[in-house]
Parts: structure tokens; C-alpha cells; sequence
């Protein structure tokens, strides 16, 4: 055991903990601290925003104000307190905001650089475009030009409010209503920026679009909202990361992303969550508390959701697809890994309407220290849903004996051509698999490494390539210290 | 006051203030008092309302728009229903409830060293200090529990000593007559085992149809090191029956459960089982097929505990709905911190014979321990038309292999049933279900 021990020290010497800790120094402008019309109203005002906004997010907080946190989670955490948040906080330079990469200012883009996404370089080399948001406000988005070529929008949500009110207008809250939950009636109250995206129809985008959140300010929220809109016949993939610097309070994050895929379009979203998990003793972190939602709404669309959770104290989420078109098609590949004290009650809903809808879950749950991990998931057929097929498959891994592994499906049938099929075990790394690797000369660390990427093999390969390898390396960092 | 999303206490409890001197053993000081403190433990809570997770497909409100009144003792003629589900091949014990009410004459308890079956009513009067420990060691903070307890007209006690082991399963008949209209039937069973000793249990639950009353009957079991129990309920209630059975079973070390049962009949039918692995090497086998149609609502709930290391638990349900037909199967599997080398399996298969049939279903599993082999899997579908159309191209018309085909996916839950009566009655009632279905 001693070897082992030592083992796991070197490598944490090595590679360090939280890699995107560090805290940027940046000249903010803030809201006043706390909840009120007035801090919607300042929100409002600050983004330009048309009238019709404002109503709709003082609607919204109007409602918020008679509902009550949830409580039905696996989760165990202090409950934030609302009056104790700035709701809007901005790095003031971008009170002009910049025209290109020129303009922004240098500490930010070095920030970026720091998280291993230099802009610049992306925008020569990499051809993904990217959104930036930090705490509250989008500072930078890149090939723009390009993109307007093929008629695609990308820009901050804020912009387009502003610029394309009856695209906003049309389909923002129409996936998920300002009322639809706690947390998401508290995002449409405040929101203060996040992505807007629509795809033209019969256009395939030519580049993987993305969008990088970092929350920096302490004692602020973060509240995005997410609007793609893929047009008949366009194909679109998103990707989304997230990091926070290291504090001791826990910060709250509460975004909503809206998909919404129309006649044969297909939208891909994949996401790497790592905010900040808090550190070994559970101080801190990020509680993330998301709704996710897609809608189906044409005949043959398709969105496919993809994640690798492996950062925040708490999340909270559940990207769900609404399948209403004939023949729409929804997945959801998940992997979550918790480790130390945090804790994930995570999964997806498929709700199938539409005829000869498909839906594919495959849930890797990895759990370690004292964490717990639970899988939640609803599976629904409507009445007319005829020739529905789901398949479900949640697999749970457990390191040490201290942690949870919880699977809390939900199977609900009416109509009897349907076929659903679901399938979970929960195990641990089996002593032979461990030998087998340590045998052929790798230390233990690496051996967990490789078994836990295999047992993932199946949501990585879902990954756009970009992504997969970081996902990959954020596997092995997150399940730092967990052996032993 | 209530609790939140639970329906209001107070109709029950009035209900309870204006029957109680009429309650069983009214005389007994101590009763009376549990049954108070009971009722107020109910009347805090409430009955569960459909935001109650537990609760969530089960649609209690029937019990809301109707206040029923606590059953009397029947003095009808019952023979017919009694015979017609007593199973005559199995020459043990008969222990007969009418209307919530044990019955003397129709029972024909055997005397036999080593077992004690006696009323419950009976030994409250014999045996106050154990009755009393029995009571407090069974508490529940459960609000329906509460209401059993305040309000039970009967039930039964079996007791094995060591070592004993039962030559002929005992059989415990519940029968609803038609005088139960709007009547509640509460009955509350206690069995325990003492160490290595053995007994099956026959039980079976009927009424009359049209009739419209409630039954719920709790049962708490206690296996010593070594014991061993089956289970083996029916559930022919009549149509307008609501009916509720719950099961606590908590097991020692090296001791083993099994129960069956096979639910067909009801408004609404509840059945909840709840093992608590005490001991290592404890092994429980759960059992179950529910068929569903014309309203019909057959709720199946597990709570498996897992609470220390090398037990196995394994649970089989199939359901089969027609038209109008709704099941729920909740299982839970939980396993406990250190509850390692936990072997702990759950399957749940559905079919849905009509466009006009519901299935729910949601395998849970809680896991505290890493060294553990769970699984659980759920599906839900229709026949499979390839095996239909293998068994149409070999001659059969499509109704026979369509209960051929159902036939075959039910028997699979009872295949490994020793007790050959037993498995012939189970396959027999699913077959004449069946008869009307397809």
C-alpha cells in the first residue's frame, strides 16, 4: 500500500489539480448585489434590450417568486442564497464591444490563452468559431464573416435580441418556458448573455461552432441562455466548455439551452463541463444547475446531446429531447465523473410523440472518493407514437467504498408498438483488469486510466475530435488521487 | 394538518373517533391507546397524493371522494367464495378471514409441535405483553401503516420454533363478501421463524365483483438465522376492489425468502414487498405477474435492502395489459456502505396487448458499496410477430398463439415453484385470464 500511496503523490505533484483555478484581474462593472425588478431592469437596460424582453423577464421573475427550489435530487448542498449573488458583471472594457480579436482586451484574450484557447490562433488555424462568454457578457466571437457567407448567425444573444427580434421573438422559452422550473424561470429573469445560433435552411455549417463560459467575478452567477435553431435540411455542430477559478464559497450557474431542429435538420451538441468541482474536502465549487432541452419539431430531424461532466461541486441536468416530428431521432451520450465530495444527479428524458421515433441513452457514470453519482432518466410514449424504439444502457462504476453509483429510471408506455429496452449494472474495476495492466508495466494510476477511458470508449468516440482529446485527458485528471 | 401533496387526514380520523368503541377488543386499555396515537400519527400526514414519488402512479383519490367505513363482522354465506379458492390438494392449516374478521368455523387450524397459529384478536386478550413488544417493534412512520394500525379488525399470528420445519404449506384465505360494500377490511399478520426452521405460506385475497371496498392488509415477517419462508399470494379481488398488501420481511444470517404472487384482480391493486437483508448470506427470490385490463390499475412495489455484505437478492415481474389495462413496477435496490460482494438482480418485462394499455416502470438502484454486482433491466413492447407468425405457419389461428405466446411469458416467473397444487392454480388463473384477453 505504501508504494501505492507514493505513487499517487508523485502524480499529483506532476500534474497539479485544478488546472483553470487562477483568477484574472480584470477592471468589472457590476449590478447591485441581490434580486429585484429594478436589477432586471438594470440587466435590461444594459443590453439594449426591446420592451417585449423586459416584460417577458419581469413575467418570468414574477413567477419565479411563487415557486420552490426543488428538492427531489439525490443532492445534498446549502442552498444558495439569491439575495447574495451579483446578477451582472462585466469586464468593463467591453462597454464598446470590440469590432475583431484586436480589440479585446489583452488580459482576456491571455486569459483564454491560459484555458488552452487562444483565440487568435483558433480563428487562423483551428476553423471553429468561437463565442466567448465571461461572467456575464459575450466578449469575443470569431468568424463571424465566414459564416455570414452561408447565411448562418452566430452571435451573442444579446445582439440578437437587438438585431433579430422575430427569429428571438419566434422561438426563445418555446422549448423551455420562462415557468418550466426553478432554475430555468430564474435564467429567463436574469439572463445576461449566452449564444444565439440559427442555421439557414439546406445549409451544412461549415465549421464546428463553440462557445467557451468562464465565470471569474466572485459571489456572481452565471446565467447564459443557448438558442440554436436549425432550419429545414441544415446540419449544425455546437460545442460548449466551462471553467471557474478556484474559491471557497460555491458559485451558481443556471443556464438554459434551447435546441430546436426543424425538417430534417440535425443539430449536435456536444459539452466538457469543467467548471470548478470544489476541492478535496468539498469546500467550494460550482453548483451547476442546467436545463437542456431540445425539440424535435420536424419530420426526420435529429439531435444528438453529448457529454463529459467531470467539474462542479453539484450538477443538476437533464438534456432531454422532445420528439415530435415523425422519424426524429434523439440521443444522449453521457459520461460523469465525480470524485472528492461532489455529487451529480444527471441524466436525460426522451419524450416520444411523433411516429417511428428513435432514441438511443447510453449513461457512463463513474464515481469516486466520497462522491455520488446518480443516473435519472425518463423514457415516454405517447399514445400516437407508434413504432417507437428506445434503448437505454447505464453502466456505473464505482472506485473505493465510500461513494454512491444510483440509476433512477423512469419507463412510462402507451401505446403497444413501442419498444423500450433498458439495461444498467454497477460494478467496480475487477482485480484481473488491474493486474492484467500492472503486469504489463503500468503503474496503477494509468492502469485505472486506461480501464475507466475504455469503459467510456462508447460516448467519447461521439466527440468531435477537438474536444475528444481533452475529454480524454480530463478523465485521467479528475480520477487523480481516487486509487490508492 | 397535513403534510404537503398528501390528502387531508381528518376525514379517516373522524371516521376512527366515531367507530372506535366498536373496534375489536374495545375493553383493552393499552389498544386503545396504540390505536390513538396511531390515528394521530396518521391524521399529521395524510393519505399520499399522486406528487408523493411513490405514490406517483398509484391514484389514490377514490379514497378522497369516499370515506369507508370499517367492515363488520360478516354473517352471510360465504362458503361458496371460501371453496371455490381454497386449494383442497394442500391438507395443512386453514386460516380464514371474512371480511377483515377471522373466522373460527371456516378455519381448521392443525395442531402440530413446534407451530402456533393463533388470531390476532386472540392473543392480544392471551398474550398482552407480547402483543404489545410485537406492536412497538413494528412501528412505521408511514401514514397508511398508521391507519392499518388504528384501525384493524383481525390477522393472524404464526410462530415456528427452532428447527421446525412445516410438512404442508398453511393457507390464509381473505374473502370480501358482498356486505362489504363501502367497507374498509384492515387486517394485520405477524410470522416469525425462529432459527433453521421452515414454513410456505399460501395466501390468497378475494371478493366478490361489484362490490366496492378496500382492503389493505399488512403483513410483518421475522426470519431468525437459518429460516426459511415462502410466500405465495393471489389477488382475485373482485372489480371494484381497491386492494393494498404490503410485506416487511426482515432476515438474519443464512436465512432465505421467497414470494410469489400473482395479482389479477381490483380497481386498483397495490402490492409492496419490502425485504431487509439483516444478516450475511441472506437470500430473498421476489417473484411476480400482474395482468390488467378494464381500468385496472396494478401497482408492484421492491424495497430490497441490502445492509451487510455476501447477500443475493434476485427480482422477476411481468406484466401483461390489455385494453384499459395500467401496471407500475417500482423496484428499489439499495445497498447499504458496507454491504460489499452484494449480488442484487431485478428484470421487468411488459407487454401491451392493446392500444389502450399503460406501462410504467422504474427500476431504481441505490449503491453505497464498490464490490458489488447489480444489474436491473426493464423492457416494455408488444408480441413478438415473428414468433406469432412461426406459430401461425405451424397451423395455430392467431388467438392461440397469442396465448400460447403470453402464456409462455408469464410461466417463466413461476417455473421454479416447488409446490406443484400451487404452480398448476397460478398458471390455471393466468389461463383464464388470459381466455378473455386474446
Amino acid at each position: 500500500m505504501v508504494s501505492t500511496v507514493e505513487t499517487r503523490q508523485t502524480v499529483e505533484k506532476v500534474s497539479g489539480d485544478y488546472k483553470y483555478g487562477f483568477i484574472t484581474d480584470i477592471e468589472m462593472v457590476k449590478a447591485p448585489k441581490g434580486l429585484n425588478e429594478d436589477v432586471i431592469r438594470f440587466i435590461s437596460a444594459k443590453k439594449e434590450e426591446p420592451e417585449w424582453l423586459l416584460d417577458w423577464r419581469l413575467k418570468a421573475y414574477r413567477h419565479w417568486l411563487t415557486m420552490e427550489e426543488p428538492e427531489w435530487a439525490m443532492l445534498d448542498y446549502k442552498k444558495p442564497d439569491f439575495q447574495d449573488i451579483y446578477y451582472y458583471a462585466a469586464p468593463k472594457s467591453s462597454d464598446d464591444r470590440p469590432k475583431s480579436l484586436d480589440e479585446v482586451d489583452p488580459e482576456l484574450l491571455r486569459t483564454y490563452e491560459k484555458l488552452g484557447i487562444s483565440l487568435q490562433e483558433q480563428e487562423v488555424l483551428a476553423g471553429v468559431a468561437v463565442d466567448v462568454v465571461f461572467d456575464s457578457v459575450s466578449v469575443a466571437t470569431t468568424f463571424r464573416e465566414t459564416l455570414k457567407e452561408k447565411g448562418v448567425i452566430f452571435c451573442s444573444i444579446s445582439e440578437a435580441a437587438r438585431d433579430y427580434p422575430d427569429l428571438m421573438r419566434k422561438y426563445l422559452g418555446s422549448v423551455v418556458p420562462a415557468a418550466d422550473n426553478f432554475y430555468a424561470a430564474l435564467n429567463s429573469a436574469v439572463f445576461t448573455d449566452g449564444t444565439f445560433v440559427y442555421i439557414p435552411k439546406g445549409v451544412r455549417c461549415p465549421m464546428e461552432l463553440s462557445t467557451y463560459f468562464r465565470i471569474n467575478e466572485a459571489n456572481t452567477g452565471q446565467f447564459e441562455r443557448t438558442l440554436i435553431i436549425a432550419d429545414d435540411e441544415s446540419y449544425v455542430s455546437y460545442l460548449e466548455g466551462c471553467t471557474a477559478p478556484m474559491r471557497d464559497e460555491n458559485q451558481l450557474h443556471a443556464a438554459v439551452v434551447e435546441l430546436i431542429a426543424l425538417e430534417e435538420a440535425e443539430i449536435k451538441y456536444s459539452t466538457v463541463q469543467n467548471w470548478y468541482p470544489g476541492d478535496k474536502d468539498g469546500k467550494g465549487g460550482i453548483y451547476n444547475f442546467v436545463t437542456k432541452r431540445a425539440a424535435c419539431r420536424g419530420t426526420n430531424s435529429k439531435v444528438s446531446w453529448t457529454q463529459v461532466e467531470t467539474g462542479s461541486a453539484i450538477t443538476w441536468k437533464y438534456p432531454s429531447c422532445i420528439l415530435q416530428g415523425d422519424g426524429s431521432v434523439g440521443e444522449f451520450y453521457s459520461v460523469a465523473i465525480t470524485n472528492n465530495f461532489q455529487q451529480a444527479d444527471t441524466g436525460t428524458k426522451m419524450i416520444h410523440i411523433g411516429k417511428d421515433t428513435s432514441s438511443t441513452i447510453i449513461s457512463k457514470g463513474i464515481s469516486a472518493g466520497k462522491a455520488q453519482n446518480v443516473y435519472r432518466g425518463l423514457v415516454k410514449v405517447m399514445p400516437n407514437a407508434e413504432n417507437t424504439r428506445n434503448f437505454t444502457q447505464c453502466d456505473s462504476l464505482l472506485i473505493g467504498d465510500e461513494c454512491g453509483a444510483h440509476t433512477v429510471p423512469y419507463i412510462e408506455v402507451k401505446n403497444p408498438t413501442a419498444q423500450i429496452e433498458h439495461e444498467a449494472t454497477t460494478s467496480k474495476i475487477s482485480d484481473e483488469q488491474l493486474f492484467y495492466c500492472l503486469q504489463r508495466g503500468l503503474d496503477v494510476e494509468e492502469s485505472v486510466s486506461l480501464i475507466v477511458n475504455g469503459f467510456c470508449k462508447e460516448v467519447m468516440q461521439q466527440l468531435p475530435m477537438e474536444f475528444a482529446v481533452e475529454a480524454q485527458k480530463l478523465l485521467g485528471i479528475s480520477l487523480e488521487g481516487s486509487v490508492g | 394538518m397535513t403534510e404537503k401533496n398528501h390528502f387531508e387526514g381528518k376525514p379517516y380520523a373522524d371516521r376512527f373517533r366515531s367507530e372506535q368503541a366498536a373496534l375489536p377488543n374495545s375493553d383493552i386499555q393499552w389498544l386503545n391507546d396504540l390505536r390513538a396515537t396511531s390515528i394521530e400519527r396518521y391524521e399529521a400526514v395524510g393519505l399520499p397524493g399522486p406528487k408523493v414519488e411513490e405514490w406517483k402512479y398509484t391514484n389514490l383519490s377514490a379514497l378522497k371522494s369516499e370515506i369507508y367505513r370499517t367492515s363488520k363482522p360478516s354473517v352471510g354465506d360465504n362458503e361458496k367464495n371460501i371453496d371455490e379458492i381454497t386449494l383442497n390438494e394442500i391438507s395443512g392449516s386453514k386460516v380464514v378471514f371474512v371480511n377483515g374478521y377471522f373466522d373460527q368455523n371456516r378455519s381448521n387450524i392443525i395442531e402440530s409441535p413446534g407451530i402456533k397459529i393463533s388470531s390476532l384478536n386472540d392473543y392480544v386478550k392471551s398474550n398482552p405483553e407480547d402483543a404489545k413488544t410485537l406492536f412497538e417493534n413494528n412501528r412505521s412512520k408511514e401514514s397508511l401503516q398508521n391507519l392499518n394500525l388504528a384501525l384493524m379488525t383481525g390477522g393472524y399470528i404464526i410462530e415456528v420454533d427452532e428447527v421446525t420445519k412445516l410438512a404442508e404449506p398453511i393457507q390464509i384465505i381473505h374473502v370480501a363478501t358482498d356486505t362489504a360494500e363501502s367497507n374498509s377490511l384492515r387486517t394485520r399478520n405477524f410470522i416469525s421463524l425462529a432459527e433453521n426452521s421452515g414454513a410456505q405460506i399460501i395466501e390468497r385475497f378475494h371478493g366478490e365483483n361489484e362490490v366496492n371496498y378496500w382492503r389493505q392488509n399488512v403483513t410483518r415477517v421475522q426470519l431468525a438465522d437459518g429460516a426459511a419462508l415462502d410466500i405465495l399470494q393471489t389477488q382475485t379481488e373482485g372489480n371494484g376492489a381497491i386492494h393494498m398488501s404490503e410485506t416487511d420481511i426482515r432476515l438474519a444470517a443464512d436465512a432465505s425468502l421467497k414470494h410469489y404472487s400473482l395479482n389479477l384482480g381490483g380497481k386498483i391493486s397495490r402490492t409492496e414487498i419490502k425485504p431487509t437483508l439483516n444478516g450475511k448470506h441472506g437470500n430473498v427470490e421476489l417473484r411476480g405477474a400482474f395482468l390488467a385490463r378494464d381500468g385496472a390499475a396494478h401497482d408492484v412495489m421492491t424495497h430490497m435492502k441490502h445492509m451487510v455484505p455476501e447477500c443475493e437478492s434476485d427480482q422477476v415481474y411481468r406484466g401483461v395489459l390489455d385494453k384499459g389495462g395500467k401496471t407500475a413496477f417500482q423496484g428499489k435496490v439499495y445497498v447499504a456502505k458496507d454491504a460489499q460482494l452484494t449480488n442484487a438482480d431485478q428484470s421487468n418485462k411488459n407487454l401491451l396487448l392493446d392500444r389502450n394499455a399503460e406501462a410504467n416502470s422504474k427500476p431504481e438502484l441505490l449503491i453505497y458499496a464498490d464490490d458489488v454486482k447489480c444489474s436491473h433491466g426493464a423492457t416494455v413492447g408488444e408480441l413478438d410477430q415473428e414468433a406469432l407468425f412461426y406459430l401461425n405457419a405451424r397451423g395455430l389461428d392467431n388467438r392461440d398463439a397469442k396465448a400460447l405466446l403470453v402464456e409462455a411469458f408469464i410461466a417463466e416467473v413461476f417455473e421454479e415453484l416447488s409446490i406443484e397444487p400451487v404452480k398448476e392454480n397460478y398458471l390455471g388463473l393466468a389461463r383464464a385470464w388470459l381466455k378473455a384477453a386474446v
